[in-house]
């Protein structure tokens, strides 16, 4: 074994050494791998930092109340009548004397998207004072909280960072009002970064929502106590709603998200490949007949076959593994970090950064690695099998 | 004559490679194709060749307008014709099964979009009939919908006044889009059966479009309308068609820039590859072009040969992906519907021409190669 390990070795350095004299047909095959690995990679880290702006928003002791059949606030509707039914509702935590429930809805309002000047959707929504507690991480960054019953808005950091239109001291018109914004909030890089938020009943009045509203978040004073919310639902008929944890409520909409994330990217990174593919069995052909006067010699002189072929392979995935490393490299410098915005399911935008990590820089190297043996083992078997007399003739 | 047979042995004296290229480029055809169709349709902002207006709400154009408005608007100074629609976000059984939706106003609706054609008589029941409603040709076709049919459509906005969702609709006619756009993968129906049936919004439009007596009057109706809701409970925005569509598909935001980023490298990989590929087969062919110009073939002949084959490769490996992603569409929409997504014919034509400049891009620099060769060189070199 270590004999053939050794001609293996020796192989490889011989052929390695002579890769520059086929640069071209070796650089494209990098380029090709590179390529796919760096759309893969795109699509993983969409999917990833998509992900985790939904997931972060999420909290366990947080239940969100939808109408039965709703999969989106968008989609939801509660008249006053069902909503106020939930007062009475048994494990809802309380600070004080005060429930921590909040009414909410949210509108759709025109802000600039700074890095092209277009007019986009962003959501105002309309909470309760005990809204903004209910959500993880909140804190004010700058400025204030708004004044129940007053014109005033707090803005996510993420409109701030992204759009125009909402800064701080602002005053902007809606309607027949004016309304100032007068803080800055952040959760951490969640969804609800890229809200903005004002007080329910004023918004209700100037958007004519009557009293409805599209949800109800509440905090419950134990995990437990789901199910006794559940139940007080269900017993009672007029309160047509669905009821699930914050938690549950976002990964449902990331799965969406992220399956169809997922079905584009996939399909596409294996069309690629096919490329990619081509590229690399050409590049080993090419190498195997630029060689097949070196390899006879090498065979003459008491080479094995397996150190022939191991070796044709060798060169194969070493080029296979640079072009997987110069694309997750591109992915890193490119996608990593990179904030984009799309329409989420309130038909507003959601900012989200992409997002790698070394999971996915492995599966991007495994991929380029995996291209690279199915398109070098067929050339270098051919290359250990060929008779020696056949070349040197 | 002798050319062709000369670029098929070619192409066929290695099987492999020539198959391998193929594929190569076939798989970045079939990604064109499939990218492309869903760029021309569910993306499509064109909206060319139309000058109307569209008056929204200056919040944003999801929020309502009084109907008054409309009236209003269609008696302003310079416009020719006017009508509403209220967007239903109706859904089909399921909440994926999306049908663009709205209520209308059935009188003046086609007038304004001239390109729908329907037909006289189907428009007189519509308009006829409360729950009358309208189905565009393609959604028709991909539903199986028949005149006469009852439907449910749910609204993902509105609730009727008993507290649900669904409302119900006697299909009274078909649209089609002279444009081929696919505005006939939409739904209308009466605006006074929504209006009359809500609980909620009871008296708002949409939008209010209009088309002007004459596009230099454009600036100033789109001047009179917002000035005079200024200072109003809603304000109004008046923008052309094609800002408004424009501003729309900006929503989905980095989408569209991530499939030209994806198309363009997908490209240029299988440029790369073809090209490099072809580079490498000729200079194993070294002693046959030293042959070949030994014989009398002259320079233009060879690049002839060279280029035949690189156009022949592309043109092999495009037309089958652009054929491969129409199959798979149009098994797609067999199976789901797919938001009118097809592959129109301007996707073929622009494949085509890609198919073209690939296969003249890759034949270069063997061509230099193999001009630069002189027989001396090339019979002496092994």
């Amino acid at each position: 074994m270590t004999s053939q390990f050794r001609q293996f070795l020796a192989v490889s350095r011989i052929i390695l050494a002579s890769v520059p004299k086929r640069l071209w047909v070796a650089l494209s095959m990098v380029v090709a791998i590179a390529m796919v690995v760096f759309v893969l990679l795109g699509a993983l880290a969409l999917d990833k930092g998509m992900q985790a702006t939904l997931d972060r928003a999420g909290a366990d002791d947080v239940v969100v109340i939808l109408s039965e059949g709703a999969s989106s606030e968008a989609s939801s509707g509660l008249t006053k009548e069902q909503y106020s039914l939930l007062a009475e509702a048994p494990g809802i935590a309380t600070s004080g004397n005060e429930l921590l429930i909040s009414y909410e809805f949210v509108v759709a309002v025109d802000g600039i998207k700074r890095s092209t000047g277009t007019e986009v959707n962003l959501p105002l929504r309309g909470i309760d004072p005990a809204g903004a507690a209910l959500r993880t991480n909140f804190n004010i960054v700058e400025g204030r909280n708004f004044e129940p019953g007053s014109n005033e808005i707090v803005v996510g950091k993420h409109v701030i960072e992204n759009f125009d239109g909402f800064a701080l001291g602002e005053k902007t018109r809606l309607g027949a009002s004016e309304w100032e914004v007068v803080g800055v909030f952040e959760t951490g890089g969640s969804v609800y970064d890229t809200e903005m938020w004002a007080d329910r009943l004023i918004l209700q009045n100037l958007f004519n929502r009557g009293d409805t509203v599209q949800s109800v978040r509440a905090k419950i004073d134990n995990i437990g106590s789901i199910e006794g919310l559940k139940n007080f639902i269900e017993e009672d008929p007029r309160l047509n709603a669905t009821v699930s944890t914050e938690t549950e409520f976002f990964a449902s909409q990331s799965e969406a998200v992220s399956d169809l994330i997922t079905m584009i990217g996939r399909p596409l990174a294996i069309l690629m490949s096919f490329g990619a593919l081509a590229g690399a069995v050409n590049a080993a052909f090419n190498s195997v007949s630029q060689r097949s006067v070196e390899i006879a010699t090498l065979r003459t002189i008491g080479f094995g076959r397996s150190a022939v072929f191991f070796g044709t392979l060798a060169e194969i995935v070493v080029l296979g593994v640079v072009g997987g490393a110069v694309g997750v490299l591109f992915s890193l410098l490119i996608f990593n970090g990179l904030s984009a915005s799309t329409l989420g399911s309130n038909f507003t935008q959601i900012v989200f950064e992409l997002r790698l990590t070394w999971r996915e820089a492995l599966t991007g190297v495994t991929w380029a690695l995996a291209l690279a043996l199915l398109g070098g083992v067929y050339p270098a078997w051919q290359a250990a099998r060929k008779p020696i007399r056949e070349i040197l003739a | 004559m002798h050319n062709s047979t000369l670029v098929v042995r070619n192409l066929l004296h290695n099987k492999l490679r020539t198959a391998l290229l193929c594929i190569a480029v076939a798989s970045s055809f079939l990604l064109f194709g499939l990218l492309a169709s869903f760029h021309f349709s569910a993306l499509n902002t064109d909206t060319s060749g139309s000058d109307r207006l569209i008056v929204a709400n200056k919040i944003s154009f999801t929020q309502p307008l009084p109907i008054s408005y409309y009236e209003q608007v269609a008696q302003t100074e310079g416009v020719d014709a006017a009508t509403h629609s209220t967007w239903f976000g109706g859904y089909y059984r399921e909440p994926s099964n999306f049908i663009v939706s709205f209520a209308i106003d059935f009188e003046s609706y086609f007038d304004v979009f001239s390109e729908l054609e329907i037909a006289p008589s189907d428009l007189q029941k519509c308009s006829a009939t409360r729950d009358g409603i309208a189905v565009g040709q393609a959604m028709a076709d991909a539903l199986g919908w028949q005149r006469g049919d009852r439907i449910g459509l749910n609204s993902a906005i509105f609730m009727n006044r008993d507290g649900g969702r669904t409302w119900e609709f006697e299909i009274c006619g078909f649209f089609s889009d002279t444009n081929e756009r696919g505005a006939d993968n939409a739904v209308y129906f009466g605006f006074e059966y929504l209006n009359e049936t809500r609980n909620l919004g009871v008296d708002t439009i949409g939008l209010v479009t209009l088309t002007p007596q004459s596009p230099d009057r454009n600036a100033k109706i789109i001047n009179a309308i917002d000035t005079r809701y200024t200072n109003s409970p809603a304000e109004t925005e008046t923008v052309t068609e094609q800002q408004f569509a424009a501003s729309f598909a900006q929503q989905f935001g980095d989408l569209r820039l991530i499939i030209a980023l994806v198309v363009g490298c997908s490209f240029l990989t299988s440029l790369i590859i073809v090209g490099t590929t072809m580079a490498s087969v000729i200079r194993s062919r070294t002693r046959e072009l030293g042959l070949l110009k030994t014989l009398g073939f002259s320079d233009s002949s060879i690049v002839r040969l060279l280029l035949g084959e690189t156009l022949a490769i592309a043109l092999i490996g495009g037309a089958a992906g652009l054929f491969l992603a129409q199959v798979i569409l149009l098994l797609a929409g067999q199976y789901a519907d797919l938001g009118g997504i097809d592959m129109r014919w301007q996707v073929w034509a622009t494949g085509m021409i890609f198919v073209l400049l690939l296969g003249l891009v890759t034949a270069v620099t063997p061509s230099i190669t193999a001009l630069r060769l002189t027989i001396l060189e090339a019979l002496g070199r092994r």
